[in-house]
């Protein structure tokens, strides 16, 4: 049972927003309950679990302060990075591109769409987290972190295709995520060491089987669901056949 | 010395100064029939005079068309374009006509097989015509050259006015064209042999050559630096115009915030209520509020934030090229000081190109919003660049320069970001494909 948390600060909304919750509950049989609604900031602390997995629905501004869910969102990601986060707020309180930066969370219901809509999109955010958090409980490892200056950022295991190092730019990790191209400064053994399910199928590549999508052993080329392809060097291509073929047997 | 018959000398002084008139012309580009009668007019005179006076009769032609423009204009002055551009054609022309003369020389005495003056005296009409036509070549040749340079010609006369450096070219042409002068004179009195005199005249041009470069760079520098100065004025002035902007904006902004908020938890009362008139009423209110929408187009006073003024300039000009084109650049600014003092002119590069990719790419699609959002925080600074992507634009098309080495595909710039960051240690770029937009982030590490 994973819990949901209620930040509002109009007494009208949150009441409405908690019996639209209890709604979407109900229609999706999901295993979420809501655990907590409040109006302030201090009442929510005192409710919040950290490192607990759940869903938050928040308000951006409470109170007064512009950044109040802003600020309660960066704690909660920061204690817990999969948590689903949902921002209730209105449209010029949103600067949503500073948000998926900060935040990346799963959804933004604007308060300007009407009630029905808030209704709707509430219920539909309940499906998705019910779904995520799911997924997330099966595995232990479930993000990929990586550093830049002083700043840890993660990406999804399930999205990531691939890591490469270029000649050209020693020192660099350049990472291929489904929906995302990053880099930073690392070394790849070290990940190689760190998460045993990448592949490292030749010197500058370590990749994720799990996105691979055919393998071609005459040309040791190893293609992946975005079109991109690697090749496999000739000591790995014993260890990736074996590999894929234990893949396909489970 | 070689002496030439007077009708043969008289043609060549005419040549000389009727050539020069034209190429004069030509840089001003102001041919017509009046003056191309009075160009043969004075040139006849001087040729004439020339006869007498040796080389000074250049002296005297120069002179003569300075006072009679000097006269002719109210209030007597000298017009800069006309003086320079007389000077640089007179200079240009007496090169060309000595080497033209020369050139002739050693024809005669290769054809001759014979290293003696005497051959220039006895075949002096067939020398001075040749010594015209291999100048009438070199003016052709000069020409074509100085063609290919116009547009720049044109650029440098107008930083040269823009700028009142008109005075300092001026004096400049003039003293080499003057010490050219006194060269030629002292060389005719003193009669130096025609062998030294060619390697002054060599030696002269060289110089001649330079000195002019000296001064398309000297005025390239006065321009850059004239610029710079304007844009600190510009910059004070947008500053102080952006912080009444600020100020009025936060203002509107915070009613907007209240009222929607009203406004929403109206509706339920008004949903509950009975009244008709009720209902109608607060259906006009709301309707009312696309009004209100509008004024997020004050956030360009956000920009006042950041402390650079190239990064702050790059994003203004981008704002109104955006709204030139009816596209919305946003601006997510919430921190109160940006710091930026490290790389500064690559992140201006890298942020040009990829707000006008954004800008570019939106003019494509019916969204059209541009986002630029910076964060800064823990020594770190992420400048994003936002924007809408249509669904058929593939996610892989965007990356494939990113990570196949072949740069195939450059419609996004990539390659030179990529170089350009290579260049560096501490620039990241990051790009993310979600909820239909695309996001491009420059990540900069150290300089908070």
């Amino acid at each position: 049972m994973f819990p949901i948390y209620l930040l509002e600060d109009n007494d009208i909304q949150r009441q409405k927003y908690a019996e639209f919750i209890k709604n979407g509950i109900l229609i999706n049989d999901a295993n979420l309950e809501l655990k907590s609604i409040t109006g302030t900031v201090e009442d929510f602390l005192q409710d919040y679990v950290p490192q607990e997995q759940g869903l938050y629905f928040l308000d951006m501004e409470i109170q007064s302060n512009k950044l109040a869910g802003l600020n309660i969102a960066e704690r909660i990601r920061k204690d817990t990075p999969l948590a689903q986060i949902v921002f209730i707020t209105t449209h010029d309180e949103l600067s949503l591109t500073t948000l998926e930066r900060k935040i990346a969370p799963m959804d933004y219901i604007l308060k300007d769409k009407g009630l029905d809509e808030i209704k709707h999109r509430i219920t539909d955010d309940i499906e998705t987290a019910q779904n995520n958090l799911h997924r997330y409980s099966h595995s232990s490892k479930n993000l990929l972190d990586y550093k830049i200056g002083s700043r840890y950022f993660s990406i999804l295991m399930d999205d990531i295709i691939m890591l490469y190092t270029q000649k050209d730019v020693p020192g660099r990790i350049f990472i291929v995520s489904k929906n995302q191209l990053a880099e930073f400064n690392g070394s790849l053994n070290t990940f190689e060491i760190n998460y045993p399910s990448l592949f490292r199928c030749n010197r500058s590549y370590l990749v994720n089987l799990e996105n691979a999508t055919t393998y071609d052993s005459h040309t040791r080329t190893l293609s992946f669901i975005d079109e991109s392809t690697c090749e496999v060097s000739f000591r790995k291509n014993k260890e990736l056949i074996k590999l894929l073929s234990n893949k396909k047997n489970v | 010395m070689v002496y030439i018959d007077w009708q043969l000398s008289l043609i060549a002084n005419f040549f000389l100064l009727f050539s020069t008139l034209q190429l004069h012309r030509y840089f001003l580009k102001s041919f017509d029939i009046r003056h191309f009668l009075s160009d043969i007019a004075i040139s006849l005179v001087f040729g004439y005079i020339g006869l007498f006076v040796d080389d000074i009769f250049i002296l005297l032609f120069i002179c003569f068309i300075f006072l009679a423009s000097w006269l002719l204009s109210r209030p007597h002055r000298l017009d800069m374009q006309k003086s320079i551009s007389l000077i640089i054609a007179i200079s240009a022309e007496i090169v060309m006509f000595s080497f033209a003369t020369y050139s002739a020389r050693i024809l005669f005495f290769i054809a001759n097989n014979e290293w003696k003056l005497r051959i220039l005296e006895e075949f002096q009409q067939n020398f001075i015509t040749i010594s015209l036509m291999i100048n009438v070549i070199f003016l052709a040749i000069f020409l074509l050259v100085i063609n290919q340079f116009r547009t720049q010609m044109v650029k440098l006369w107008i930083q040269v006015e823009q700028y009142h450096l008109g005075k300092q070219v001026f004096e400049m042409s003039l003293g080499v064209f003057l010490a050219f002068m006194l060269i030629l004179i002292i060389s005719d009195f003193q009669a130096v042999t025609a062998t030294i005199q060619a390697f002054l005249l060599l030696i002269f041009t060289i110089v001649l050559v330079v000195t002019y470069r000296q001064l398309i760079f000297f005025v390239h520098t006065i321009a850059i630096q004239n610029e710079a100065q304007e844009k600190i004025i510009y910059n004070k002035q947008l500053n102080e115009y952006l912080t009444t902007v600020q100020q009025q904006y936060t203002d509107i902004r915070k009613f907007k915030h209240d009222f929607q908020n009203i406004m929403l938890s109206m509706k339920s009362f008004v949903d509950n209520s009975d009244s008709i008139e009720l209902k109608n009423y607060y259906h006009d209110i709301v309707n009312e509020k696309n009004t209100l929408e509008n004024i997020n187009d004050g956030n360009v006073a956000q920009l006042r934030s950041i402390d650079s003024d190239a990064i702050r300039g790059l994003i203004i000009q981008k704002f109104f090229v955006a709204k030139s084109k009816q596209i919305k650049l946003n601006l997510e600014l919430n921190q109160n000081n940006y710091h930026f003092d490290n790389e500064i002119l690559i992140i201006v590069r890298i942020l040009g190109i990829l707000l006008d990719n954004a800008i570019e790419y939106v003019q494509t699609i019916d969204e059209k919003t541009v986002t630029c959002a910076i964060t800064q925080a823990d020594n770190i600074t992420e400048i994003t660049i936002d924007n809408p992507i249509q669904n058929d634009l593939n996610f892989k098309t965007i990356f494939k320069t990113g990570y196949t080495t072949k740069a195939k595909h450059s419609g996004f710039g990539l390659a030179n970001i990529r170089r350009m960051i290579s260049e560096t240690d501490n620039l990241y770029l990051e790009t993310k494909v979600i909820h239909g937009h695309i996001m491009m982030t420059l990540i900069i590490v150290g300089g908070d």
